[in-house]
């Protein structure tokens, strides 16, 4: 079952990858081509294009075949591995809690600023990976924003984003 | 002239700025080198923003030293914790690991910091030798050559990459497409912008490989459950391997050195690839082949000079020919477009200040590295004890701040983001980030020399294999790209081949794929 669902999974990755492909593709279209001689702007893409496309569409062959002959094992008497669950399934949610939290971050830091932004990263951050409390995270938060201020604004001289608000 | 070079070379990296830069690079390395997770690519783009105000040879001098400092810092965890710090001291732990539980962890790190100075050293030798030499035969390169040794590049690199040939290859392909966006390189027309201004210049390579790299780390480990590491202890005066241990380890650090130099020349994961070569290659001609395994001096000793050795050979196509063939090298490459430097051919007559400066730093940085590393093992083992949930929110925060810091734009944040998410969903279905970074650096390269490879012979293809150097570096890219199906048909006994006569296989289940 575990490797049926992993081959499944493996075709639907390569399933929308050879449509990003195709997109691709059909996006460097608008780009001419010219000549061989005076090449245009849409000759490497179109070949790039291709070579992903047909990639990924043997990527789809090699996954459907595997899973079609893993099937036929398993119908055929073979032992089929048994069901279980990744040992990190628990956390599994954790990553994309954590984009959907960068993208607020990122539509937010122009008001809210980067440094009370980025602290509430930092916190965010180190409790999703489990840090006990909140005086360690707290602490941690401040640090780094003192290092970011010390190295970037100070050093560096990079004006780091000031938010609207604060 | 030789000796007029290193004098020039050790001159310039001994400037206070130079040296400091080189002293900073190789601890940050091998801080890095012994904390699992985060690599000498993801390190190394973290602090390209820094490199800017330390200006071109001491920004080169600091992200080299990170490079190899890497490589010295993963063997002591690998060693003490069981926990290799980075994919190319994996196989040094089998063994490593093994000597500790006996006792003899001091003279394993021993063995392990001299291996890496020696091999380090004589890659370095080899870099000064071999770098001028391939430039000048590249001055002879034109674009078609330039076309036909990407391309070559890009395929040996779909072998070499661990995952299957045909994902790495996609990988790469999807490295190109990324590489298009933005302004074209003959005609100035812009592509794949979406209207968005910010994308006119192209997608930032700082911002990609901090979302693929540093990102993609942080959401892994995130769903990852944690198990702390326990170090066995190590005394200083521990750190002294008995005459027969070092007897035993000069063989194959020497042999280690040669093969790991030779082995960087190549593109893909170059420092791994040549750790586990070596490893196989000390196995099976090791009169104490039944050690192998239970902690056997050579299985620490080859492997981790290849690694070392490696990295400077790595160095010798960026150097001579500005390609960067592995993820490191390729921020490498980066870092020195972004100072101003262009690499390649004509890097020894323009910047030859840069070009000794990193020869000379790299020298002096080995010696600084043998130095630190001994005595400050304990030190370094115990930074592997520190938590991921107290390092990777720090990092995440570098990874911001680096891609925003690059052009003052949060655009590249943006896209730093949506390189993380990919790279972490990548890494689920077992597609490896390094061949994406690697497509989006040579991409340019290789478009720029086909268009003009055309323009020049007017159109006629033909133009592509005119040359003997293109000629020959085709015919080795289509015989690379045939190799698996000659495998296979030869498999399938369609061609009887005689069968080669092999000697008896090792026996010895700890060291398993090691044969690499």
């Amino acid at each position: 079952m575990e490797r049926d669902l992993r081959l499944r999974k493996e075709i639907r990755a390569s399933l929308v990858l050879a449509m990003v492909g195709v997109a691709y593709l059909a996006y460097a279209a608008r780009y001419p081509l010219d000549t061989l001689a005076n090449p245009g702007p849409g000759l490497f893409p179109l070949a790039v294009g291709v070579l992903v496309v047909a990639l990924a569409a043997w990527q789809v062959f090699r996954a459907t075949r595997a899973l079609h002959l893993a099937r036929l094992e398993w119908s055929g008497g073979g032992a089929e591995p048994a069901a279980g669950l990744p040992s990190d399934a628990a956390n599994a949610w954790k990553p994309s809690v954590m984009v959907a939290i960068l993208v607020v971050y990122l539509v937010g830091i122009r008001w809210m600023g980067f440094f009370v932004s980025t602290g509430a990263i930092v916190l965010a951050c180190g409790k999703l990976m489990g840090a006990p409390g909140w005086a360690r995270p707290i602490l941690l938060a401040l640090g780094v924003l003192l290092g970011c201020y010390l190295l970037f604004e100070v050093w560096l001289q990079v004006p780091l984003p000031r938010g609207s608000l604060i | 002239m030789a000796d007029t070079s290193i004098l020039s070379a050790l001159s310039i990296s001994l400037q206070p700025a130079n040296l400091l830069a080189c002293f900073l690079g190789v601890v940050l390395g091998t801080l890095v080198g012994v904390l699992p997770g985060l690599g000498p690519a993801a390190a190394m783009v973290l602090v390209l923003p820094l490199t800017i105000r330390l200006g071109p040879t001491a920004g080169l001098i600091m992200l080299a030293g990170i490079y190899y400092g890497s490589m010295y810092g993963g063997s002591t965890t690998s060693i003490l914790v069981n926990v290799p710090g980075e994919p190319a001291s994996v196989v040094t732990a089998i063994d490593g690991y093994r000597m500790a539980r006996r006792g003899r962890a001091g003279a394993a790190l021993a063995v392990a910091a001299i291996g890496s100075f020696v091999a380090g050293t004589c890659g370095v030798i080899g870099l000064q030798l071999f770098a001028p030499l391939l430039a000048k035969a590249a001055l002879a390169f034109g674009p078609a050559e330039y076309f036909a040794l990407t391309l070559l590049g890009v395929i040996l690199l779909s072998h070499l990459s661990g995952a299957s040939r045909s994902k790495s290859l996609f990988t790469v392909g999807i490295g190109l497409m990324l590489s298009t966006v933005g302004m074209d390189s003959l005609g100035g027309v812009t592509r794949f912008t979406f209207g968005v201004p910010s994308a006119q210049a192209g997608l930032s390579f700082i911002a990609i490989a901090a979302g693929l790299f540093g990102v993609a780390e942080v959401l892994s480990l995130m769903a990852r459950r944690e198990r702390p590491a326990e170090a066995l202890p190590v005394r200083f005066r521990e750190l002294y391997p008995s005459r027969e241990e070092l007897k035993r380890s000069w063989p194959p650090i020497l042999r280690g050195s040669v093969l790991g130099f030779l082995v960087g020349l190549v593109p893909g994961p170059v420092a791994t690839i040549a750790s586990f070569v070596s490893y196989g290659l000390e196995r099976r001609i090791s009169r104490h082949r039944e050690e192998f395994g239970e902690g056997a001096i050579e299985g620490v000793a080859g492997p981790e000079a290849a690694n070392n050795a490696a990295c400077a050979g790595g160095m010798v196509p960026l150097l001579s020919l500005g390609l960067a063939f592995t993820p490191a090298t390729a921020v490498l490459l980066s870092g020195m477009l972004l100072l101003g430097v262009t690499p390649g051919p004509f890097l020894l007559r323009n910047n030859p200040d840069v070009f000794w400066g990193v020869i000379g730093s790299l020298y002096l940085g080995n010696a600084m590295l043998l130095v630190l590393n001994l005595p400050l093992v304990g030190i370094f083992a115990r930074v592997a004890r520190i938590r991921s949930q107290y390092l990777m929110p720090a990092v995440l925060v570098l990874c911001i701040v680096g891609a925003y810091a690059e052009n003052n734009n949060l655009f590249d944040v943006w896209v730093m983001l949506g390189a993380g998410a990919v790279g972490y969903g990548m890494r689920q279905y077992d597609y490896h980030p390094a061949p994406l970074v690697l497509g989006l650096v040579l991409g340019p390269i290789m478009e720029r020399s086909l268009l003009q490879a055309l323009i020049i012979s007017q159109g006629d293809i033909r133009g592509l294999w005119e040359s003997p150097i293109s000629t020959g570096l085709l015919l080795a890219a289509l015989l690379a790209a045939m190799a698996p199906l000659l495998h296979a048909l030869y498999a399938r006994g369609r061609f009887p081949l005689p069968k080669l006569a092999l000697g008896p296989q090792p026996r010895n289940p700890g060291g398993g794929g090691a044969g690499g």
